[in-house]
């Protein structure tokens, strides 16, 4: 979809895993703002400045839940550029989701792109 | 020269040289970071109207991007060898924030006799007596030093993070307008998910990674079927959401507040000193300060909408200044300001002084007495460009800047005040192609510098084509 960036992520975990996904900065030519969902409903969103520490947890997950945050970019940069977002689920035991997840934006000013994680928690 | 890296590191600077790189509280992502977001907002930036040197004879730019000056100085203390110097630089020596935009450099050029002395021996035994005098010098006979300084902060600068408090308000508050659009897409996209959930579990895992790569053709015809069904909708949904935010973004003039940055004044200072051994040549001071000006700016929103929200925890407080901003900057942003912001209207005014020391050398066995005096010169200048005319997509296609330059030798009898103006058309005519016409006017015919078609004494019109992308 020409100028459109629309990345999705199903996680399906254990109850107790957590989520965490961190907008890598590289470069300043955009805002980004996040907005979290349980079971369909808006939970709790983020600007960008509550961005700026990069790194956002949602836990503990419940079960049987599916969550969703909704990640927006809007590039105010003239060239093209890469803006990388990178999302972990650690399970109760420590271990790290296998499906370490990156999605690259590249389009010019002006434009909204999104990015769609989601996680359902198995009972 | 390589050798000589530590010791010019321990003479001019006291601190160690790894204490100068990446500070023990910050991670080397962050210094990472810095180093692409300086190469990002260059791009950015050199998409607006820098008005780059047009590289027409005797025609100099409309104003520079300090930031690409002061690039390097985003990273906190680095050691670089060229071919004919060794650079030591560092910037936060003072104690001050790296973002404070200042750089001390030390330069160790390695050694040559002074042209205008080795051309003052005697011919017959000129190349001979060259070599045998440039093997006197050491290392450090010509070290000079640079300090820079641009100031980095919501006056002055254009880095786009000074100024993400502003741009963070204006996004939440075209979001605002979006809000139960947000929960219609959350409904929405819940049903791909508990598609997920109803198959049996040992199929889930399959599944969504199918639809995470994009491969849902490949699972099984009635599973494939029912699920494009509601990826679509889904899809669908989040597309509606996306183009709806683009457009309240676009409506309230959210992409425009990029222009406010890029147009942020900003000062640019650089003074340098050399005291070389006496065979390399005079010792000289130089100092060169810069303004650039662009007219509708951060600051100038500042001064019609008051203090500029930084940041506040509280999420009611934080809502109502986002709104009270958008209000305020949607008034601010009157057709004469777009069209201003279009057209990319800047000044840039420079002082330039230099200052070469007189300079006497007697070498007694070549029977030379070689003597020059002392040198003074203060350049002023004011240069002022804008776009003329435009793209369809909005981009620059005409661009005129022009400059005077006004030069001043104080009282040296040998040389007189002068003064230059140059006026440069620059057309882009196909892609990276930019034409360029300049005009030259000097007060004094000898001045005027070499052009392409001469005028009259005093004027002549020079011309050029070249690819430049920095238009």
């Amino acid at each position: 979809m020409a100028g459109t960036t629309q990345q999705r992520l199903f996680v399906l975990v254990p109850d107790g895993s957590t989520l965490e996904w961190t907008l890598s900065s590289e470069g300043s030519a955009f805002i980004a703002s996040a907005d979290a969902a349980r079971n369909g409903n808006p939970i709790q969103s983020w600007t960008h400045l509550q961005l700026a520490n990069q790194t956002v947890e949602l836990k503990p997950l419940a079960s049987p839940d599916r969550y969703a945050v909704l990640l927006q970019i809007a590039f105010t940069g003239t060239e093209e550029t890469e803006v990388s977002l990178l999302v972990r689920v650690i399970r109760p035991d420590g271990s790290v989701h296998s499906a370490p997840w990156k999605a690259t934006f590249k389009d010019k000013r002006p434009e909204v792109h999104q990015a769609m994680i989601r996680v359902i928690t198995r009972k | 020269m390589r050798s000589a890296i530590a010791v010019l590191a321990s003479l001019l600077f006291a601190p160690p040289l790894a204490a100068q790189l990446c500070a023990p509280s910050r991670s080397v992502g962050d210094c990472t970071v810095e180093k692409i977001g300086a190469d990002l907002l260059a791009s950015l930036v050199a998409n607006k109207s820098t008005g780059q040197s047009p590289d027409l004879p005797g025609a100099t730019s409309t104003v520079n991007d300090f930031l690409s000056l002061l690039r390097m100085s985003l990273a906190s203390g680095s050691l670089s060898e060229g071919d004919d110097a060794l650079t030591l630089e560092l910037n936060n020596f003072l104690g001050l924030p790296v973002s404070s935009g200042y750089k001390l450099q030390a330069v160790a050029r390695t050694p040559k006799l002074f042209d205008k002395l080795g051309e003052a021996l005697p011919e017959a035994t000129r190349s001979g007596r060259i070599a045998a005098l440039e093997k006197t010098l050491n290392d450090f006979d010509d070290v000079s030093l640079v300090f820079t300084f641009s100031p980095m902060n919501r006056r002055f600068g254009r880095k786009p993070e000074l100024y993400w408090p502003e741009q963070s308000a204006l996004f939440e508050a075209a979001k605002v307008n979006q809000k139960g659009l947000l929960s219609t897409l959350f409904t929405d996209t819940d049903v791909q998910d508990k598609f997920i959930q109803s198959l049996p579990e040992d199929q889930q895992e399959a599944v969504a990674e199918a639809v995470n790569a994009g491969t849902v053709g490949e699972l099984d015809a009635a599973t494939a079927l029912r699920l494009e069904k509601v990826t679509k909708a889904a899809i669908d949904s989040q597309e509606t959401y996306r183009k709806g935010l683009q457009q309240e973004l676009e409506k309230a003039n959210f992409f425009t507040f990029a222009d406010l940055v890029a147009n942020q004044p900003q000062i640019y200072v650089h003074l340098e000193w050399s005291s070389p051994d006496e065979l390399v040549g005079p010792g000289k001071s130089a100092g060169k300060a810069t303004y650039e000006h662009g007219f509708v700016n951060v600051n100038s929103l500042r001064t019609a909408c008051g203090p500029l929200p930084i940041s506040d925890p509280d999420p009611n407080r934080s809502k109502i200044q986002a709104a009270a901003l958008a209000a305020c900057y949607r008034q601010f942003l009157t057709p004469e300001r777009l069209t201003q912001l279009r057209r990319g209207d800047r000044l840039a005014v420079s002082v330039e002084y230099t200052n070469v020391q007189d300079y006497k050398v007697v070498l007694d066995k070549d029977n030379v007495t070689f003597e020059l005096p002392a040198d003074r010169k203060i350049v002023g200048s004011v240069a002022f460009g804008r776009y003329l005319s435009f793209f369809a997509d909005g981009s620059g296609r005409t661009r005129i800047d022009l400059d005077w330059k006004y030069e001043d030798y104080g009282d040296d009898p040998e040389r007189q005040d002068r003064s230059v103006a140059t006026l440069t058309f620059s057309q882009k005519v196909a892609g990276d192609m930019v034409l360029s016409l300049g005009a030259v006017y000097a007060d004094k015919p000898e001045f005027r510098g070499d052009v392409d078609q001469e005028i009259s004494a005093r004027a002549g019109l020079s011309y050029k084509i070249d690819r430049r992308k920095d238009f």
